[in-house]
């Protein structure tokens, strides 16, 4: 079995859980394939991570600015008439002009750069490394189709793997050259990220991605039904592939001791509607109105960090909020090891990794239900993202019911050992193996 | 001669509602009166009303032939009492064409046996009074919540006089034995043990309308000619179950009615079959021996034993902090505050607590009306502490 995967992110270069997802595929896919070609857009510094893997630099790749043309061309407003179908919901935001907007954005992005090509070399072919794309993370990714897509020509495979909506352009452009099955690996929708007010290209791209896909990975049974309610995808289509997680505890883990007598409750992630941060804060004011005795340590950035420092300042418990920013792995940790409860309050969560951490450091968990790794856990708490009451009360339940705590974690430990990526790549690898069949 | 015991069990306890944090100090009304009301409501009108209505036109159709018993707990009569009081009439009818017997049990159908013979005891009298009281009825047997059983539990029971007791035919205690004979409890020779045969219980409470199973479809001339195999080899065929089996557990639609209104006559069919009230049997047949049960057993869970109550360290706290109020809740007097109490033992409360999530945690979870079983404790510890400080409360202002 020779695979071809496009990834967008991978170590080094991470800034979120789509990088250590594909960088776990890859580790754990390595020895059951007998080549893997994992496509990235910058070459990579770890070339020979593992035996089988090569991990290629869709830069190094050349293509013609025609070839670049009508790929974008392939993701335009025109080309989507045939399956455009608009979410039933209806949303404040009106989504046509959102859209032309976009379109207009993206010709005039076409156009500027094919001018900035034409300047460096009148040559068919240019090596479009050194253009700057701007802020369009769209254009990025159709140059990233028209480069990676060439890799199809030059190394021989049996399947392709795309993951998110980001590689979804390139796998199709490389299904064009061998014809090979395509699995769409789907992390995280638009829903996910955005909830209604959904940037409509990206639907597009993910709609057509997963319609056309031989077959669909979710992370989760939540993301399933998310595509299947909005993406109006056939329920048979979708193989549910839930993560793993790997323990990564550093060996001084008991030096860290908590230095307040304070219980502290912990946010970790992004901070961003999604996520629900505000719904934390305001189980966090609950849980203060009852006693102060309690510390709220919310670590992470976004774009809600002002509104959320406001808002606490504003109820007059500042003193109670400590806010981290973006931490480092080293940070991370020690705030595991002091933390008496972890929270995560999603809106829409396709997975969700960081509270398997949380457990692995001994810190149970209060999840909300909208979230994939509730799936897979029975020892923890479980609560309605929108149920502040509920919510504060199952944290004040984890600070005060030591049984609780303990019963939670001991049969938490019989739970972690089956959440691994052997266990997910070896069903990724039976999926590759039917479809080839 | 044949005898067919049937027992089926009537139950509904007081659910608590979803008391959080901030209810405590606050908030003494624990329980779930809009849930309560509509959960008996519900059961009245698929189970309890109509498979009275057909059971009394049984009784009258075959002239005191077919013969059964119930054990209706305190804490239902109490529901029927206040939302449905002509569910408690028509058991009253029922007991009252002489055909059917009360048998005695706790009032709040809790596992106070396991913590306090005292509370135990005080609970079977209470419950003794409540059955004369609605139904001028005097109980002369027992069988206790869960039919949880043990030697020690025997002997308590005989010194209160009960003459015939029940106990499941869990396989680790039967061993080589049948269920089919009467059994005398260990050192107790003049009392009778009933042992239920969960084979053919088990087949119409949980079997009746599982498809892949290979007795499906049950008829009744099917289930009796299973019954007829025992002529000749067996005195009696306890057949226990929960009374919800008749158009809650198994819907209106699977049948259910129709194989109940046939199963007398189908019985009966056979000249060597007849049905018997529990307290009958002692008369007509002898003890084949002594049963030695040290350790508890139950109806429950595949186990049979005490772990869908007790089985984790929250079932264990949460027992350990209500009975370790025994004393201050006695010592108050207040008759309100000690039936608040006792209605916090339901063996309910603890069930739904239960983290076996292997197969019978499907069962635990059909019946608990909280999302988890953490939910469930949660809640449970959070009314303890409201109950706590006001049982303290009281202690203080009784002792000034």
């Amino acid at each position: 079995m020779r695979v071809l995967m496009y990834g967008w992110e991978f170590p080094p270069y991470i800034s979120g859980g789509l990088g250590v997802a594909c960088y776990n595929i890859a580790k754990y896919l390595d020895p059951l394939v007998s080549k893997l070609y994992f496509v990235l857009p910058r070459s990579s510094v770890n070339q020979d991570l593992f035996s089988k893997t090569s991990l290629l630099g869709a830069d190094r790749s050349k293509v013609s600015i025609d070839r670049f043309s009508s790929v974008t061309e392939t993701y335009r407003e025109d080309h989507f008439e045939k399956l455009r179908i608009l979410p039933v919901e209806s949303s404040v935001t009106p989504y046509d002009k959102q859209y032309s907007e976009l379109s207009e954005q993206v010709d005039s992005m076409v156009e500027l750069m094919s001018k900035q090509l034409k300047l460096f070399s009148d040559a068919e072919e240019v090596a479009p490394l050194n253009v700057d794309f701007g802020d369009s993370m769209f254009m990025q990714v159709m140059m990233y189709a028209a480069q990676a897509a060439c890799f199809a020509t030059m190394y021989e495979h049996d399947m392709i793997h795309a993951h998110d909506w980001l590689t979804i352009p390139a796998a199709f452009e490389a299904k064009k050259y061998s014809g090979k099955p395509v699995v769409v690996h789907i992390h995280a929708t638009e829903y996910d990220r955005s909830g209604s007010s959904m940037n409509q290209l990206i639907y597009q791209i993910e709609r057509y991605g997963v319609h056309s896909a031989d077959k669909v990975v979710a992370v989760s049974h939540y993301t399933k039904n998310i595509l299947i309610q909005r993406y109006g995808l056939s329920a048979d289509k979708i193989e549910v592939v839930h993560n793993g997680v790997s323990r990564k505890m550093s060996s001084q883990t008991s030096v860290f001791k908590k230095r307040i007598s304070e219980k502290i409750i912990l946010y970790l992630g992004r901070l961003t509607f999604q996520k629900g941060p505000d719904y934390f804060i305001k189980a966090a004011r609950r849980v203060l109105d009852y006693r102060r005795d309690v510390r709220f340590v919310i670590a992470g950035s976004g774009d809600m960090m002002p509104w959320l420092m406001e808002q606490v300042t504003y109820w007059g418990l500042g003193d109670y909020f400590y806010f981290t920013g973006f931490l480092n792995d080293a940070l991370v940790e020690r705030l595991f090891c002091t933390s008496d409860v972890y929270v995560l309050p999603s809106v829409s969560e396709p997975f969700g990794i960081a509270p398997l951490e949380a457990l692995y450091y001994g810190v149970p968990v209060v999840l909300s239900k909208t979230s994939g790794v509730s799936e897979v856990l029975n020892h923890v708490l479980k609560v309605d993202f929108w149920d502040v009451d509920d919510m504060a009360n199952k944290m004040l339940a984890l600070v005060d019911y030591q049984p609780l705590r303990q019963h939670l974690m001991c049969g938490v430990s019989d739970e972690l050992p089956k959440i691994n990526w052997e266990l997910a790549t070896q069903k990724i690898f039976d999926l590759y193996t039917k479809l080839v069949r | 001669m044949v005898s067919i015991i049937f027992y089926f069990q009537v139950h509904q306890p007081f659910r608590l509602k979803n008391y959080n944090f901030f209810d405590i100090g606050k908030d003494t009304l624990y329980f779930d009166d809009v849930k309560n009301r509509e959960v008996l409501l519900k059961v009245a009108q698929k189970c309890y009303l109509p498979t009275n209505k057909l059971l009394l036109s049984l009784i009258k159709q075959h002239e005191g032939r077919f013969k059964l018993s119930f054990s209706i707990t305190g804490t239902v009569i109490e529901q029927f009492k206040e939302y449905a009081p002509e569910v408690l009439d028509s058991f009253k009818a029922l007991v009252d064409t002489g055909c059917v017997e009360i048998l005695s049990e706790t009032f709040y159908h809790s596992l106070a046996f396991l913590y306090s013979k005292s509370e135990f005891i005080e609970q079977v009298l209470a419950h003794k009074e409540l059955i004369r009281k609605e139904f001028s009825y005097e109980t002369k047997t027992f069988r206790n919540t869960e039919l949880i059983y043990n030697n020690a539990l025997a002997r308590t029971v005989n010194d209160l006089g009960f003459k015939t007791i029940l106990a499941e035919g869990a396989d680790h205690v039967m061993d080589w034995r049948s269920p089919n004979y009467l059994y005398s409890p260990k050192d107790c020779p003049e009392m009778t043990l009933l042992t239920k045969n969960y084979q053919l219980s088990d087949d119409i409470a949980f079997r009746f309308s599982n498809q892949s199973w290979e007795g499906y479809p049950l008829t009744s001339e099917k289930f009796a000619g299973w019954t007829h195999q025992f002529a000749g080899n067996g005195d009696v065929i306890n057949l226990f179950m929960d009374y919800e089996t008749f158009g809650e557990h198994q819907w209106k639609d699977t049948g259910i009615f129709n194989f109940l209104e046939h199963l007398p006559s189908s019985i009966l069919r056979h000249s060597d079959f007849q049905f018997l009230m529990p307290h009958e049997a002692g008369d007509q047949y002898s003890s084949v021996g002594e049963l030695d049960v040290h350790h508890f057993i139950s109806w429950a869970d595949e186990e049979r034993d005490l772990s869908a109550w007790r089985s984790n360290p929250l079932q264990f706290h949460a027992f350990q902090r209500i009975y370790a109020l025994e004393q201050h809740v006695m010592k108050s007097q207040d008759i309100e505050l000690i039936h608040m109490w006792r209605l916090l033992q339901t063996s309910d409360h603890f069930y739904y607590m239960c983290t076996k999530f292997a197969a019978d945690g499907d069962v635990h979870k059909y019946f608990s009306p909280y999302g988890s079983p953490y939910d469930a404790y949660i809640a449970f510890q959070n009314v303890l502490a409201d109950f706590e400080t006001r049982v303290a409360n009281k202690v203080v202002s009784y002792c000034g």
